[in-house]
């Protein structure tokens, strides 16, 4: 029975002019979306690994210097764009492009691409994510604002309920109907995403970026399955087409297009970020007056000096066997990286705080549920970034300490005479990012994916219960 | 006629629930967008005043260590070393009506720090906002995005059925049967709707920028033009949901297709725009700037010794009778590589802000596809948000790094020591605002007014055929 009501339903729509013109739109409009993103994650992944590479070369080509002198010019890394990046570009317009790995600083990425952008594309990306973010809903709600509103009208309702119908299978007979037609548009662009994914990654990571696409797809699915569910209801409990269809396009705006801002920026407020200036000077006070503020860097030089000519034995720095240098870089390196540890872990830790606002904010709207779920499996979110920004400053700290140790067996007093060239400069560990695995993001998106299943859950129940006492009037 | 209408009209409308909710939603969003926008302008005035500790902390020291030296690092006397290692922040303060839009303030760095170190190295390193790039992505709700994007809802909420809702409730033909043509009937229930919402949105918009720390006072033309956009693109909103009612559709056709219409101004076509001028428009991957910096770095590092011989060679009478340029001195070879640098890469720098206000201009001319896009750029403008007062901060940065190497530089290679008086006469930043506000909001507001009357003259002929079924 469900299934001759969703063919019922599914004929009719298809049959109609307006869905068979916002079908095309809409279909069209996330085609292009896709063609888009494919066209510029491609060339931003080329450019990564060009660039990536060619920073390497200019580390190995820069000549003999002191190997302070070297670790100043250091090197750069090109953050790498996820497989999935085309459908779902998350937050990679808004945090910069590579991070500076020099000796001294936890750089923070340099370079956003949205400032690179006309500001009014900013009302509205066309993405992927967006188009099923956004649009789709809004095809939804087309289409079955008046499934139940308008066989009322028509008298239809009560000669269906009559012959015994049951209110559950029509219910879910409807719900099956919408899905049939979304399909038609739906179909599409998950072959043109899969075809695109298989493009995008090697084949090594073709088995992690599929496990990805299955989760995104399960997401989505629930996304706009708890959008027909609330459709459904809404027209099974409003007394006319035009009240359900008002009420639904009220409910869209503010679930798509209004409470996720208002949600954004309650938990930009509730757990504010420092200012780059703020942060900085934080820093700056730290290194220089030590965390506690009682430990002056000066003095932990002395005291470092006097440690290291009692190790050695000796009473004047001359006497060293070592270069202090050296080793007094390194201590102040190592002191450094609790200063930043300090402070970039408040920082994360506030974003983070953040981001558990807005996830939260899926109880509200679904929309954020899904956009945390999106970015997270898309590895777009702000977790695989702080993923990468962490293992390259692993690699920055290794790499510095590294030319620090060296440093400290050069012991010609004069700097520039303790050099190193070509050789020693190629020898060193190059940096090999590996991106966190399926399961990584998935076990992150426990909560949102836990609110979608619930909105959908709810939604169709919604729909069920309000199918069982439809107004007849 | 028209006043008896108008006066039935707003007893309905006075009696009606929803159109109190959706006024006061409007209301709302227009002051609780101005207290995020306030809070976005307090956050950069609160980095400005940082900045500005921090310099007079830092040179208040130096000045008064340079009057009376004490041997200690650094040497505040030196001005190769005060030039290269210490550095002025060049800030861009936000303007009275910041409130308004946040633009791409947000994304754009507001306070770089300039040194003699190049120009590219400024922008490289902690020049943009840390914060939560995860909520970039959704956007910020200021002002204008209450303007821009509630606003219609609020407005297609109470037109979408001014002609239909009557036929449906059969009371049109009652109406019509009145000395009443369909037009002014229509005209003036759309214009009694239009004139409650942009007379909402103006009061909220004053009371929440003056709430929310905007100055009225110090720019009231841009206040007035922000006002003006605002009633033309409501008047877009009517004239297009009139434009709907002479098509004779139910009411459920009317508020799908506007609906469809209000995505796609609001969300898609913005969407495309963006889309379309970085395709046709592009800014070269700044990939290329980092690299080009390196590789300048790479080739001056060993040159020292030869740049400053070259100096002092074009400079007669430069040349301390003690110094030998090819003598390694560290901060002095500095001065004259990351001058090199500077040189080589000035081009490069300059050849992305072309290639942004190239874009910029494409996506300006094809807002016309968009009356939000329109407004948005009017706002912005109005705001002092928009890529135009970037671009000339961007231009003062680059004078302003000159002058402080002008004065910096031939003091550090003629070996001239820093004096307190010197540390009074050193360059500072002060932002010029760049023309009026006029100039740049008029078009975007004049693109509005002719939407607005097009679509209103498309809607008249359809007047005379509204009827009761």
């Amino acid at each position: 029975m469900i299934r001759r009501i969703a063919g019922k339903e599914r004929t009719e729509m298809t049959r109609d002019g307006r869905y068979r013109l916002a079908a095309g739109l809409v279909g069209g409009l996330l085609l292009v979306a896709l063609a888009l993103g494919v066209l510029e994650s491609r060339s931003v992944r080329a450019e990564a690994e060009r660039a990536e590479e060619a920073s390497w070369t200019q580390w190995v080509e820069q000549g003999s210097k002191n190997p302070h002198s070297a670790a100043h010019f250091a090197l750069y890394t090109y953050r790498p764009a996820s497989a999935l990046a085309f459908a779902e570009p998350g937050v990679t317009p808004y945090t910069g492009l590579a991070v500076w790995l020099e000796a001294h600083y936890q750089n923070e990425f340099a370079f956003r691409p949205a400032r690179d952008a006309a500001g009014v594309g900013r009302l509205g990306q066309v993405t992927a994510a967006t188009v099923l973010q956004v649009l789709l809903p809004l095809v939804i709600v087309l289409l079955a604002f008046g499934a139940f509103a308008s066989e009322r009208e028509r008298g239809t309702l009560r000669q269906a309920l009559a012959q015994g119908v049951r209110p559950r299978d029509l219910a879910l007979g409807k719900a099956l109907g919408v899905a049939q037609a979304l399909a038609v548009v739906l179909v599409p662009a998950v072959v043109v995403g899969a075809g695109a994914l298989l493009l995008a990654s090697g084949s090594a990571a073709l088995g992690d970026g599929l496990a990805r696409f299955a989760l995104l797809a399960l997401a989505y699915g629930l996304y706009l399955a708890a959008f027909v569910g609330v459709a459904l209801a809404a027209s099974a409990r409003s007394r006319t087409g035009r009240g359900a269809l008002v009420g639904l396009l009220a409910f869209w705006a503010l679930a798509v297009l209004v409470l996720p801002r208002v949600a954004t920026d309650a938990a930009r407020t509730a757990y504010p970020t420092p200012s780059t200036t703020a942060f900085w000077t934080a820093v700056g006070d730290d290194l220089a007056d030590g965390i506690d503020g009682h430990d002056p860097s000066d003095e932990r030089a002395e005291r470092l000096l006097q440690e290291t000519m009692e190790d050695y034995g000796v009473s004047a720095i001359e006497d060293l066997p070592v270069n202090f240098s050296g080793i007094a870089l390194q201590a102040s390196e190592a002191y450094g990286n609790q200063v930043y540890e300090k402070h970039y872990g408040a920082l994360w830790a506030q974003v983070e705080r953040q981001n558990r606002v807005q996830a939260l904010a899926g109880l509200v709207t679904p929309l954020m549920a899904v956009r945390a779920t999106s970015m997270g499996l898309a590895g777009t979110d702000f977790a695989a970034h702080r993923h990468f920004a962490e293992a390259a400053e692993t690699y920055r700290r290794d790499f510095v300490e590294v030319l620090n140790a060296d440093l400290a067996t050069l012991t010609d007093p004069v700097f520039n005479r303790n050099t190193r060239g070509r050789d020693f400069w190629a020898s060193l560990d190059r940096f090999a990012y590996v991106p966190p695995s399926a399961g990584w993001a998935a076990q992150r998106q426990a909560l949102p994916l836990g609110l979608l299943a619930l909105w959908a859950l709810g939604g169709l129940v919604a729909a069920v219960a309000a199918a069982r006492r439809p107004r007849f009037l | 006629m028209i006043r008896t209408v108008l006066a039935h009209e707003w007893r309905l409308l006075r009696r009606a629930p929803a159109t109190w909710i959706a006024l006061a939603l409007l209301a709302v969003s227009i002051v609780f967008g101005a207290s995020n926008g306030g809070r976005w302008a307090d956050f950069q005035h609160q980095t400005l005043a940082e900045a500005e500790a921090y310099e007079a902390e830092t040179y208040g020291d130096l000045a008064r260590r340079a009057a009376a030296p004490d041997g200690e690092w650094p040497d505040p006397s030196s001005a190769a070393n005060i030039g290269m290692f210490y550095g002025r922040y060049a800030t861009l303060p936000p303007g009275p009506l910041a409130p308004l839009a946040v633009g791409q303030s947000d994304v754009a760095p507001y306070a770089l720090y300039v040194s003699g170190k190049t120009l590219a190295s400024t922008h490289t390193k902690s020049a943009e906002e840390l914060g939560n790039p995860q909520a970039y992505v959704t956007g910020r709700f200021d002002t204008a995005f209450a303007l821009v994007v509630v606003l219609p809802l609020v407005l297609l909420v109470l037109l979408f059925d001014i002609a239909s809702g009557e036929r449906e409730r059969e009371t049109l033909g009652l109406v019509l049967s009145q000395p009443v043509r369909p037009g002014t009937l229509v005209w003036a229930k759309a214009g009694l709707r239009w004139a409650l919402v942009a007379g909402v949105a103006w009061a909220a918009s004053a009371l929440g920028l003056a709430l929310f720390g905007a100055d009225l006072g110090a720019a009231p033309g841009g206040l007035a033009l922000a006002l003006l956009a605002v009633a033309a693109y409501a008047a877009v909103w009517t004239a297009l949901a009139v434009w709907v009612a002479t098509r004779g559709w139910p009411s459920a056709t009317n508020a799908l297709v506007l609906a469809a219409v209000w995505v796609a101004v609001v969300v898609v076509v913005p969407g495309l725009i963006g889309a379309a001028s970085g395709a046709l428009e592009p800014v070269p991957s700044r990939t290329h700037l980092i690299e080009a910096h390196r590789e300048a770095d790479t080739r001056f590092a060993a040159r020292g010794g030869e740049l400053l011989t070259a100096y002092y060679d074009a400079n007669p009478g430069a040349q301390p009778a003690d110094l030998d340029p090819m003598q390694y001195d560290f901060p002095l070879y500095y001065t004259a590589r990351q001058g090199a640098m500077q040189d080589t890469l000035a081009p490069l720098l300059r050849r992305y802000d072309d290639a942004l206000a190239a874009q910029e201009r494409l996506a300006n001319g094809l807002a016309l596809l968009s009356p939000a896009a329109l407004l948005q750029n009017t706002l912005a403008a109005v705001a002092g948000t928009d890529h135009a007062r970037h671009a000339a901060y961007l231009r003062q940065v680059e004078d302003f790094h000159a002058a402080h190497r002008d004065f910096f530089a031939p003091r550090a290679y003629q070996r001239v020591a820093l004096t307190a008086s010197d540390y009074e006469a050193m360059p500072r930043f002060a932002f010029v605002e760049p023309g009026a506000v006029a100039t740049r909001a008029l078009w975007p507001l004049g693109g509005i007014a002719v939407l607005a009357l097009t679509l209103a003259a498309c809607a008249a002929p359809g007047l005379r055929r509204i009827t009761t079924h």
